[in-house]
């Protein structure tokens, strides 16, 4: 009993600390010129989570934060892109850890470059194909620099996170 | 690269996921390269829902109003490029998207599901005609 609570109180400061992020990032705009090219600082609390909990707490944390975020922030007409991104996202960070071959760098990169390959694919949906291969290396670049960027704050911020202990030599070391 | 991959600055870096960053270097590369060969656009396409609205050739300076269900944008086609230079949605991404003058490039509004790419005359983009 107590450790679902220290489970719920975990991820409850994790889905505020998402959302705090995100709204950090919708106070400044980094888009040049291309649209859905952003850092997604909330996908660190995911990297967090997936790292310190495990897959179901992650996932849940994920769908949680996109959800109250779309809500909060940007609107129900962005949730379906918000959703697909942070599913495809979510799906390949999970992959890559399972792999056991990347750092937690190279998994958020994966989450980094699926998010965006989610949302251009929802948008392809919405919107029809003939325009998606000019973006596609813009997004592919982009998603690998924000992820890039989360791993490394991943890995300072996560030193600092109560965990499980046998996950926390992982965490740190992987 | 050091085997265990103990780099100050970007500690537990491991060969894998070099591996990925070069894999979708690779990849961005594949998808970029084409737009360098593609021939100079002559229309710019409309499209709304995924349905063509019209044709604006780029040698012919004009202003059009698209009247969609979802809103309304201005767009410019000007010194052979096109632009959205008004919109009543609320994030402006297509305004900001600024000027496009290459073939396969392309100006999305998500709000009013609208998307204006530039044809190089073959009946599709720029890019189809290498890639697809």
């Amino acid at each position: 009993m107590e450790k679902r609570t220290q489970n719920t109180v975990f991820l409850g400061v994790l889905c505020a600390a998402a959302l705090l992020l995100s709204y950090l990032e919708s106070l400044f705009v980094l888009t040049p010129g291309i649209p859905g090219i952003k850092l997604g600082l909330a996908n660190l609390a995911v990297v967090l989570c997936l790292y310190r909990r495990g897959w179901r707490e992650a996932l849940l944390l994920n769908l949680t934060r996109v959800v109250l975020a779309s809500l909060l922030f940007s609107g129900m007409f962005t949730m379906l892109y918000s959703l697909c991104g942070a599913v495809f996202s979510f799906a390949a960070m999970l992959l890559g850890r399972r792999s056991g071959r990347l750092s937690v760098l190279g998994v958020s990169i994966l989450g980094g470059v699926f998010h965006n390959l989610g949302q251009l694919a929802a948008a392809v949906i919405v919107l029809g194909g003939n325009w998606v291969l000019w973006y596609l290396p813009w997004l592919l670049a982009a998603g690998c620099v924000a992820g890039l960027f989360i791993g490394v704050s991943a890995g300072a911020v996560g030193k600092y996170l109560p965990g499980r202990a046998e996950e926390k030599e992982n965490g740190a070391e992987r | 690269m050091r085997q265990k991959g103990k780099s100050p600055a970007l500690p537990g870096l491991r060969r894998g996921d070099l591996l990925l960053v070069l894999l979708i270097a690779a990849a961005a590369l594949l998808f970029f390269l084409p737009g360098h060969f593609a021939k100079p656009p002559v229309e710019a396409v409309i499209e709304q829902d995924g349905k063509e609205l019209m044709r604006l050739s780029l040698a012919q300076e004009r202003t059009e109003r698209i009247n969609g269900v979802l809103g309304e944008n201005i767009v410019q086609v000007a010194d052979g490029s096109v632009s959205v230079t008004w919109a009543d949605c609320p994030d402006q991404l297509c305004v900001r998207q600024g000027r496009i003058s290459s073939a396969g490039q392309s100006i999305v509004c998500l709000p009013h599901r609208l998307v204006i790419y530039l044809d190089d005359g073959d009946g599709k983009g720029g890019l189809d005609a290498v890639a697809g």
